[in-house]
């Protein structure tokens, strides 16, 4: 096992090298670089530019060395250093601009992945159980809807109503009131307030996925002759239903793991944007959209990094959930 | 309250006493000290009021009435590190500015100015006893630190500041003493001063000597080391992250750096906090008010940072932002806004619309192909195209029947508008466009569309940008009229930083779209872009415009005789000081302009709107909407206050 995680994360680093590598040319491939995207939008509101100029602002970036003189000086100080680089847009160092933001984003998604969980691992045993009941279809058109409604659509219609019928200030964490305020009884209930709408929003959408997963996975278990036996033996359905069938079920919850890493960060963008969460999903696309390479980069190599790492949980968890799966 | 304090009353008697000698600012004045920052001043971290102000501060008369000092004025950014909007709200302080209705000037910084006849020198009084944010004083010395160490610094200068030029020369500064300087320009040179109070073009009231000197290697020979403790390779990349003029963001995000404008961002500056910013009010401020009530009436601005404009739609239906005409003020969102005034307690104010049309159609007059260059090139080619436009059907359909068919011009009403520039070949006639193109391009091919001659379907691709929906709506409808006279026209949306790099600084399109430009007065003489071609927004002829500057340039195209003569005038109109025969130019550019018809539009642009909350006064009840002024910079922010 513990050769098995060593020689696992042997192989990350040619991998990684060549993550990094892709995620810098892929931010460079478009037309034009970050100047172009700010002259453009200065030029846009009104202010004179001097075509002059744009060579003067290409030394001063370090915009005019070639393509892999850039990706060397980043990835240098990424690795000598721990500095991801500078952020054109923001003047300010990368490794800031995402730490800061790491919190809300964290905390935000981790609580509508258990909101999910917490959601669909009961439907769906329920729906695996009672297949075909009125409960089932119930249950699943629910599901179905939440997975049908585009995020951001919900995440404005459920804005609308907290703007119509709670006279709530919309958008963001906290009220203004309390943004500045010390953190108080009052600032947590407000806190609770405004973060419901963006677990609900994220949460629905997850859910419909799992819970027809987990009804799929468990349908199958339950006609298995080793069921059947335990119900013979006069086990009481529960226990014969939580103890085997369903944590077989659940290998498909581990295993995307891997997946759920990245999307904590990236995976809830529009809604961020449109909720005003000051979350890491808006930065990124203001990055890309700005081609704010470093910012850019530094995130897509973050959220590489962040896969594989996952794959590598999923992996181990996997393992220690079914004895059956053996490393070799 | 029967007895006054001892404090109270010597106050007030001294205040009586020197009255006599006082200029009437300073009798109505007493001496009264923002409650925002009495405690400050009582701990002895701040010297009082009197002290602070410059010897003879700018009186500004409130629109309305004066009001008191206080409050927050809640406000909102859209989107990311996008700080370009704060010259609007707080950032407008050149030494001369625009007055409220944009039809000249006033002294603002500068206490006074002058030029000579032949407007080649300029002399500016600064105020004595003006000071930075930080109580240090604004001297001629800070200027000069801008001319030296920045503007003509070979290492630190990013060019720019066309303005200080005359024929590639640039002009001479002159310190007489403390508060007096000249500019001096090897020729004439008649929009300085207009174009020093244009939106962030005047550089000079932003550069604290005493501050950035310490970032510059001739100043300060240990620049280098403090660049590299921060991480940057040279001083000059500190420089230039301190001093800000790269760009907006990074002029806004130093909160460290000195100002003279109204607020300052104290407690972090704006993108360090991803929720919000907050500026409080500059105790060194240099106006006041007719009463003697130091300027600005808001202690704080409060910007919240949203990410979408929807969001901030809400808010403000909520009530939570008091002034608003950017993001969320479109047609489309008017009847929202509307339902909700009596619940977010706001009103509406009117913006007039600056920009010389909603958009213009621009062919390539400079197109490498030769047969398409000729036709494009042919007066009777754009007239039959501008025949074939239905526009009532494109206001109707696009701008909700706002507007009336217009080309890119002057607004009615305004002394310099020329009839024939606005409505020459407006009228939707077909059969006219069919007639004009019969005798330049009869042959058709098998699908009705016109032969060139060299026998190639005449096809024209219009390339745009495709954030600008509403040009993508106006195209979807003007095409098949195009198409119903014969022109093969099509439309090819793109990523901006692809627009930009094809048509901006591309020469291989056929065709493109744009809008901006001014309708009015000054405007229109320091933006004349579809009246002379003479900068890189002249989409229509970019070798042309390049010819203008640099007339050695390879890329440049030399014009013909009648450009070339309309470009001499655009000259010798920037080379006059007079105001009179600046507008006798400008009305004789806009004269040619008709006669040359570069490029055809769709309607002068409707009225827009912004939404204020009913407790605010002092706000205007109509502005312009630019950037140039920069809406509502000019209309004094400091004396907005809530009643």
């Amino acid at each position: 096992m513990l050769n098995y995680v060593i020689k696992r994360l042997i192989y990350m680093i040619p991998t990684l090298i060549g993550m990094s590598i892709i995620a810098f040319t892929i931010i460079q491939l478009p037309p034009g670089d970050y100047l172009t995207s700010m002259l453009a939008s200065m030029a846009d509101s009104g202010a004179n530019i001097d075509p002059g100029q744009i060579q003067r602002y290409r030394e001063i970036y370090g915009l005019d060395a070639p393509m892999y003189e850039q990706y060397w000086k980043w990835i240098s100080g990424i690795l000598l250093r721990g500095d991801f680089g500078y952020s054109f847009e923001w003047n300010r160092p990368v490794g800031d601009l995402i730490w800061e933001r790491m919190g809300s984003t964290l905390g935000i998604s981790i609580a509508s992945l258990l909101f999910v969980w917490a959601v669909s691992l009961p439907i769906g045993i329920y729906s695996a159980m009672r297949r075909h009941s009125v409960g089932d279809y119930a249950f699943t058109f629910l599901g179905f809807i939440g997975l049908a409604v585009p995020n951001f659509i919900m995440a404005l219609v459920l804005m609308y109503f907290s703007y119509k019928y709670f006279g709530q200030s919309v958008g963001g964490l906290f009220s203004p009131e309390y943004a500045e305020a010390p953190w108080s009884w009052g600032k947590f209930v407000d806190l609770m307030a405004h973060l419901w709408i963006p677990i609900v929003v994220i949460g629905t959408n997850g859910t419909a996925a799992l819970i027809r997963i987990l009804r799929a996975n468990l349908t199958d278990e339950l006609n298995k002759p080793y069921v059947i036996t335990a119900k013979a033996k006069g086990l009481p359905e529960y226990r014969a239903v939580v103890k085997y069938p369903v944590r077989i079920a659940l290998n498909p919850f581990v295993s995307a793991i891997g997946w759920v890493l990245p999307e904590l960060i990236s995976g809830v963008t529009i809604t961020a944007i449109v909720l005003n969460l000051p979350t890491a999903g808006p930065l990124l696309l203001r990055a890309l959209i700005s081609q704010d390479m470093y910012l850019a980069g530094s995130f897509i190599l973050l959220m590489g990094v962040l896969t594989l790492v996952g794959m590598l949980v999923s992996d181990i968890l996997l393992a220690l959930l079914d004895p059956r799966i053996r490393f070799n | 309250m029967g007895s006054i304090s001892r404090r109270a009353f010597i106050v007030a008697s001294s205040a009586f006493a020197g009255a006599l000698a006082m200029p009437t600012w300073a009798r109505a004045q007493g001496t009264q000290e923002s409650a925002f920052l009495k405690s400050e001043v009582d701990a002895g971290n701040l010297p009082p009021v009197a002290e602070r102000l410059p010897a003879n501060p700018l009186v500004i008369t409130p629109f309305e009435r004066a009001g008191q000092q206080g409050g927050d004025w809640n406000h909102a950014l859209v989107g990311g590190g996008s700080l370009s909007m704060l010259v609007r709200y707080q950032g407008y302080e050149p030494l001369v500015r625009f007055n409220p209705d944009w039809s000249g000037l006033v002294d603002n910084v500068a206490e006074s100015w002058s030029v000579n006849p032949e407007a080649t020198e300029y002399t500016f009084t600064l105020r004595k006893g003006h000071k930075w944010s930080d109580g240090v004083p604004f001297t001629t010395a800070d200027v000069q630190f801008w001319y030296d160490a920045y503007f003509t610094d070979a290492e630190a200068t990013l060019g720019g500041n066309a303005w200080w030029s005359v024929n590639g020369e640039v002009a001479k500064l002159e310190v007489v003493d403390e508060q007096t300087f000249k500019v001096i320009f090897p020729a004439p040179n008649g929009f300085f001063v207009q174009q020093l109070a244009w939106a962030q073009q005047d550089q000079m009231t932003r550069t604290p000597k005493h501050y950035l000197e310490q970032f510059h290697i001739r100043y300060n020979p240990d620049a280098d080391a403090l660049a590299k403790e921060q991480g940057l390779e040279s001083w000059i990349a500190l420089f230039q992250r301190e001093i800000g003029m790269l760009d907006d963001n990074t002029f806004y995000q130093n909160g460290n750096r000195p100002t003279l404008n109204a607020w300052v961002f104290t407690d972090g500056a704006p993108g360090e906090n991803t929720e919000r910013a907050i500026a409080t009010r500059n105790p060194y401020y240099f106006k006041v008010d007719d009463q003697g009530t130091q300027l600005p009436y808001f202690d704080r601005v409060v910007y919240q940072m949203v990410a979408d404009p929807e969001v901030l739609l809400l808010k403000t239906l909520q009530g939570e932002i008091d002034i608003m005409d950017q993001y969320i003020c479109t047609p489309a969102n008017k009847p929202v806004l509307f339902d909700g005034q009596e619940t977010g307690n706001y009103g509406f104010y009117t913006l007039k619309e600056t920009a010389a049309n909603v958009m213009a159609f621009q062919l390539n007059l400079n197109h490498l192909d030769p047969v398409k260059n000729k036709l494009f090139n042919t007066m009777e080619f754009r007239q039959a195209m501008s025949h074939a436009v239905d526009r009532q059907a494109l206001i109707d359909a696009v701008f909700v029947g706002q507007g009336s068919p217009a080309q890119p011009s002057m607004r009615e009403g305004d002394p310099l508008y020329n009839e024939q520039l606005a409505k020459q070949f407006t009228e939707f006639d077909p059969a006219k466009a069919n007639e004009l193109l019969d005798a330049l391009i009869p042959n058709k091919d098998g699908e009705g569309y016109r032969q060139d001659e060299e026998g190639r379907r005449v096809s024209i691709i219009f390339e745009i940008d495709q954030t600008r929906t509403t040009f993508l709506d106006m195209f979807e409808l003007a095409i098949p009229m195009f198409q119903a006279i014969g022109i093969d026209a099509q439309m090819r949306t793109m990523d901006r930083s692809l627009w930009e790099e094809r048509v901006r600084r591309g020469r291989e399109y056929d065709a493109t779209a744009h809008q901006f430009g001014a309708n009015s007065g000054i405007a229109a003489m320091l933006d004349a872009r579809f009246y002379v071609p003479i900068n890189n927004n002249c989409f229509y002829a970019p070798g042309w415009a390049l010819y203008y500057t640099q007339p050695d340039n390879e890329a440049a195209v030399e014009p013909p005789e009648a450009v070339k003569a309309q470009q001499e005038l655009y000259r010798s109109l920037v080379g006059t000081a007079d105001p009179a025969k600046q507008n006798e130019l400008m009305a004789q550019v806009l004269q040619n302009a008709a006669d040359l018809f570069f490029t055809f539009g769709v309607s002068l642009p409707a009225d827009g709107y912004g939404v204020v909350k009913n407790d605010v006064v002092n706000l205007l009840d109509t502005m312009p909407n630019s950037f140039g002024w920069p809406t509502p910079g000019p209309a004094r922010p400091e004396q907005f206050f809530k009643a």
